[in-house]
C-alpha cells in the first residue's frame, strides 16, 4: 500500500507547495550563512604582518597591514636595555618575525638573543579580540633563526631546545613536552643515530609539522612528519644529495624540493614517494644566487621563492621572486630591488615571502635588509605585494619609513 | 587526494587545524562542525531515500529545531569541545538537507510511489540520525588512517548531496517559472 503525504486537494496542494518552498530557502539562507561564519573564522589574507620601523624610538616592530583599507599600524615593539649598553643613549633594537596562528585573531612574534645569545623569547598577542598578551623566555634554544617561521599546529609551538631535544609548548596553557630524539629504545624504529641534527619544517598548509634529520655530508638525510600529541618522528623520505648552501629545502604531505650541490650549476631536485621526479639546473655562470624559503604554488606546479643575485662585475644585488615551474617551462623572475644593495649572501634568507591562502597574492618586505646594509636606498625598504594571478605579475610597494638611525642587523 | 579535498573544502570551511580532527594522523579536509554538516547532510540523504519519513508536523519541527541549535553553539555563545561541535553540525546538516529535499520530495514521492515504505519509518530514522551522531565523533576521535579516508568520503558524498538537492529545486523554480509565464499567456490569450 502506498501513502500520500498530501491530500488531492488542489488548495491544500498549492500550500503544500508554498510551505516547502518558504522552508527550502530557509534551508539555502542558514547554509549560506553557516557557510561564511565558518570561513570568516580563519585568517582571510586581508591583513599582513611585517616588521617595521616604530617611528619615535626608530627600534624594529611589528606591523599590521590592512590590506583593504591600506593602512599600517604598529602592533608590537619590545625594546631590549643591555649590559653592554651602558654607555649607549638608546636601548637595543630587537630583530623579530612575526607570524599569525591559525585562527586569525592572534599573531605570534619570536625574537632571540635578550641577554643570553641562544635565548628565545616568544610573544603571542591577540589582534581585534580580548585576550591577554603571552611572554615565554627560553634560556636555550639551539634551533632559532629569523629566516624561517616558527613551526606551529593550533596552539602548540615546536622547537629545538637542544641537542636533539625536541620541545613543544602550548601557548595558551603554557604546558611543555620535551622527547629527547635521541634516546629510543634499541630496536625503535625511529631511534636517531648519534651526531645526528633535526631541523623543523613548518606544513605550509598549517596543518602540522614536518622534520629533516640529517646525518652529516655525504650520508643520508631523512625527511618525515612528526607526530605533534607524542612527538614520534614518521619518515616519509631520504636521499643522499648534498644540498647548496643559502638555498632551500620545500615540502608538503606529498613531495620535497632542494637545491642539490651541483657542477657547474646547482640542481633543483624534487621527490616523490623518495624518488627523483624532475630536475632542472638554477641560476647562471657569472652569479651568485641565494635564496630565502620556498614553498610549492597552491596548485602544486612551481616553487616560489624570495631569491638574492649577484651578478659578477655588479656593485649591488638585487632582491626579487623567482617562480620556478616544475616542468621544461621557463624560470620566472620578478625583480623588486635592482642592483642597489650590497648585503652579503646571508641576506637573501631574510627576503622571505608569505604567500596568501588563496595562493593569488606573495608578500615580502625588505625591512632586514635595510638593518643590514647602510647604504641601502630607502627607496627600496617596502612591503612588496606581487599579484600573482595577474600576467604581468603587477607589483603594488608599501613604503616602509626608514628611522634616522638604522638598527644594526643581529640574530 | 587528501590534498585535493583540502582546496575544495577550503572554499566553505575555514579548516582551524585546531578545530579539525586527524584520525590516524590525517587531517580531515574540513573542520569538526563542517564534518558534522556534511556527514549529516549525507547521511539524511541516504535515510529520506531509504525511509520517506513524512516531512510534515512535529518532524519538520525538531528539523527547523537543530537548525536554531546551531545559533548559540556557532556563534560561541555556549561551551563547546569537539564533540559537541561535530555533533551539533551533524544536526544542522539533518536540519538543512530535510528543508531542501523539502519541494523535491513530492517528485520523488511520484517516483517511487511503486516501492512500499518502511514500517515506522520516522523511528528507523531517528535511531538512524542517533547512530550517526554516536558515530561520527567516536570515529573521528578513534579512527586510524582508513577512517580518516572513510570520513572523508562521507563528507565528499554530503556535499554531493546538498549540490544535488540545490540544483533539483533551482530546476523546479526555473519550471515554476516558465509554468506560470505560460499561464500567464494562456490567460491573455483568452481575455
Amino acid at each position: 500500500m502506498v501513502i500520500r503525504d498530501d491530500s488531492m486537494n488542489p488548495q491544500t496542494t498549492r500550500n503544500t507547495i508554498t510551505r516547502n518552498t518558504i522552508l527550502a530557502l530557509v534551508g539555502l539562507l542558514a547554509l549560506c550563512v553557516y557557510i561564511l561564519a565558518c570561513t570568516s573564522f580563519s585568517p582571510d589574507d586581508t591583513k599582513v604582518l611585517y616588521p617595521a620601523f616604530d617611528g619615535p624610538s626608530g627600534a624594529v616592530g611589528v606591523a599590521v597591514y590592512d590590506r583593504e583599507k591600506g593602512s599600517s599600524e604598529m602592533a608590537f615593539v619590545p625594546t631590549m636595555i643591555g649590559d653592554n649598553d651602558a654607555n649607549e643613549n638608546t636601548a637595543k633594537p630587537a630583530l623579530m618575525r612575526p607570524q599569525w596562528m591559525a585562527d586569525g585573531q592572534r599573531f605570534l612574534i619570536s625574537w632571540g638573543g635578550d641577554n643570553a645569545p641562544d635565548g628565545l623569547t616568544l610573544a603571542v598577542m591577540p589582534w581585534n579580540a580580548r585576550g591577554p598578551l603571552r611572554l615565554f623566555n627560553f634560556g636555550k634554544i639551539e634551533e632559532h633563526t629569523l629566516a624561517s617561521p616558527l613551526c606551529v599546529a593550533g596552539d602548540r609551538v615546536f622547537l629545538i631546545e637542544s641537542d636533539n631535544r625536541i620541545l613543544r609548548l602550548n601557548v595558551k596553557t603554557g604546558e611543555i613536552l620535551r622527547r629527547d630524539v635521541g634516546s629510543g629504545k634499541p630496536g625503535d624504529s625511529k631511534l636517531v643515530l648519534p651526531k645526528t641534527k633535526i631541523t623543523l619544517l613548518p606544513d605550509p598548509n598549517d596543518q602540522g609539522v614536518f622534520y629533516l634529520e640529517a646525518h652529516g655530508e655525504g650520508t643520508k638525510t631523512v625527511f618525515g612528519r612528526l607526530n605533534p600529541d607524542d612527538l614520534a618522528l614518521s619518515p616519509l623520505a631520504s636521499f643522499t644529495n648534498d644540498l647548496a648552501e643559502d638555498s632551500f629545502f620545500a615540502c608538503d604531505p606529498e613531495r620535497c624540493a632542494f637545491l642539490e650541490k651541483a657542477q657547474p650549476l646547482p640542481q633543483l631536485v624534487v621527490l616523490e614517494d623518495g624518488r627523483p621526479v624532475f630536475r632542472r639546473p638554477i641560476g647562471a655562470k657569472g652569479e651568485e644566487l641565494n635564496f630565502a624559503s620556498a614553498v610549492f604554488s597552491k596548485r602544486g606546479d612551481s616553487l616560489l621563492a624570495g631569491f638574492r643575485r649577484k651578478r659578477d662585475g655588479q656593485p649591488g644585488a638585487s632582491y626579487g621572486l623567482m617562480e620556478i615551474p616544475l616542468n621544461d617551462q621557463p624560470v620566472r623572475e620578478t625583480v623588486l630591488i635592482s642592483t642597489s644593495a650590497a648585503g652579503d649572501s646571508g641576506e637573501a634568507a631574510f627576503f622571505e615571502f608569505g604567500i596568501s591562502h588563496d595562493g593569488k597574492t606573495a608578500a615580502a618586505a625588505s625591512t632586514y635588509l635595510a638593518c643590514g646594509d647602510k647604504d641601502f636606498k630607502a627607496g627600496d625598504c617596502a612591503l612588496f605585494f606581487i599579484d600573482l594571478s595577474d600576467s604581468n605579475r603587477k607589483v603594488t610597494k608599501v613604503p616602509i619609513p626608514l628611522p634616522k638611525q638604522r638598527p644594526a642587523a643581529g640574530k | 587526494m587528501l590534498d585535493f579535498l583540502h582546496h575544495l573544502f577550503g572554499a566553505v570551511c575555514g579548516q582551524n587545524p585546531d578545530h579539525t580532527w586527524a584520525p590516524g594522523g590525517l587531517l580531515l579536509p574540513c573542520c569538526q562542525r563542517c564534518l558534522g554538516l556534511y556527514a549529516g547532510a549525507g547521511m539524511a540523504a541516504l535515510l529520506h531515500l531509504w525511509l520517506r519519513p513524512p516531512l510534515t508536523g512535529r518532524f519538520l519541527q525538531a528539523h527547523g529545531g537543530f537548525l536554531l541549535l546551531m545559533a548559540p553553539f556557532g556563534f560561541h555563545w555556549l561551551p563547546q569541545g569537539p564533540v559537541l561541535r561535530t555533533i551539533t553540525g551533524l544536526l544542522f546538516g539533518f536540519g538543512i538537507f530535510t528543508f531542501l529535499w523539502l519541494p523535491m520530495s513530492r517528485r520523488f514521492a511520484d517516483l517511487a510511489s511503486s516501492r512500499a515504505r518502511p514500517i515506522h519509518p520516522c523511528a528507523t530514522y531517528a535511531i538512524g540520525l542517533g547512530l550517526a551522531a554516536g558515530l561520527v565523533p567516536l570515529l573521528a576521535a578513534c579512527g586510524g588512517r582508513g577512517t580518516a579516508y572513510a570520513l572523508s568520503g562521507l563528507v565528499c558524498f554530503g556535499l554531493a548531496a546538498l549540490a544535488v538537492v540545490i540544483c533539483g529545486n533551482a530546476v523546479l523554480a526555473l519550471s515554476g517559472v516558465v509554468q506560470w509565464v505560460r499561464r500567464a499567456s494562456q490567460l491573455r490569450h483568452q481575455q
